[in-house]
């Protein structure tokens, strides 16, 4: 399991569709998931601790986890299948029992957010459908990127220029 | 409190909001709360038998209640202050039966649950007398009064007339 922090939510200006970008802990390694609008909104407004007058669908659910005197220990996005995300929600019980319960990844993430646990993605998942963010070109790679002006400054007869 | 089915879901085009319309179970008045479009959703695609193919939040509000072994017992939209329902969700958990829990919810979160667990659907009757809605009666024999204009237009036919030719 590999530790992720909700880095941002990102809007699609054609669609209704929000995407939400995990980001590896310890690494540059991220993970964008689509996401619908409404648990877009519950994501964001938490995160930007916006005060709503009434309790959204994610603070009755983690009210009702809490009266019920279970903890929700963490969230885990843990399986891709046929283009879609699986997430488990995995709650501590008052008697110690840990209970694992199916979830879109969404709604995983609004809680998580919420009671501020730990939010993990299956490594093979984050292996597979991860992306790493384009690498700062090195030296070397710099210069065989200005070959062509290279070459062309060869060609030059730089001893001709105080000629005339 | 009085108990409500509900009666329908209807879609306001102009809108992205959505009403649903509450009817007292032993009694006429109706009971209409604008309600957000997810919510509605969730409503309608549950009467409806739709199984969405992963669940959706109040699925998993109602699978985590399950898994808690709490019974939701009933829902009761108990409140309306600067046009806003308030409902409570009261929670029964197993093994309890003198415990009972009160969570919080917006009527949509209440009424979304409700229809998963199946369980009654209440107003306070102070709620259904400040917002209910009566439906207006339709007589089954019109009155006299209604049918002047009528009245005035046949008695003035010269009906002896009918039958001479032209």
């Amino acid at each position: 399991m590999i530790e992720v922090k909700v880095d941002s939510v990102r809007v699609n200006l054609v669609g209704t569709h929000r995407v939400v970008i995990l980001k590896e802990l310890h690494s540059e390694r991220y993970l964008p998931i689509w996401i619908g609008q409404a648990e877009a909104e519950s994501i964001t407004l938490q995160l930007t601790n916006t005060k709503v007058p009434r309790p959204l669908t994610h603070d009755l659910i983690v009210d009702a986890i809490r009266a019920l005197g279970a903890t929700v220990r963490y969230v885990l996005v843990n399986d891709l299948r046929d283009e879609t995300f699986y997430a488990r929600i995995v709650l501590r019980t008052r008697d110690g029992k840990d209970l694992s319960i199916d979830s879109r990844p969404s709604d995983a993430i609004a809680i998580a957010v919420r009671v501020g646990c730990s939010i993990y993605v299956d490594d093979d998942v984050m292996a597979q459908h991860g992306h790493e963010p384009e690498e700062e070109s090195t030296e070397e790679q710099q210069e065989e990127d200005l070959g062509a002006f290279k070459d062309f400054l060869s060609t030059l007869d730089l001893d001709d220029l105080d000629k005339k | 409190m009085v108990e409500m089915l509900i009666e329908s879901i209807r879609v306001s085009l102009m809108t992205n909001s959505q009403v649903i319309i509450l009817r007292e179970m032993e009694g006429k008045r109706r009971l209409p709360i604008f309600v957000g479009k997810p919510e509605g959703d969730a409503i309608t695609l549950h009467l409806n038998g739709i199984t969405a193919p992963r669940p959706l939040t109040h699925d998993l509000a109602a699978s985590i209640l399950k898994s808690l072994e709490a019974d939701v017992n009933h829902i009761v939209i108990n409140d309306l202050r600067k046009q806003h329902f308030y409902a409570i969700i009261v929670l029964q958990p197993s093994g309890d039966e003198e415990a009972e829990i009160t969570l919080d919810a917006r009527p949509s979160d209440a009424i979304a649950i409700a229809v998963r667990v199946g369980c009654p659907i209440f107003v306070a009757e102070h709620v259904l007398e400040e917002a209910g809605v009566e439906p207006v009666e339709l007589g089954s024999t019109p009155s006299k009064e209604d049918l002047g204009a009528f009245s005035d237009f046949i008695s003035s036919l010269d009906l002896s007339d009918l039958d001479k030719d032209k």
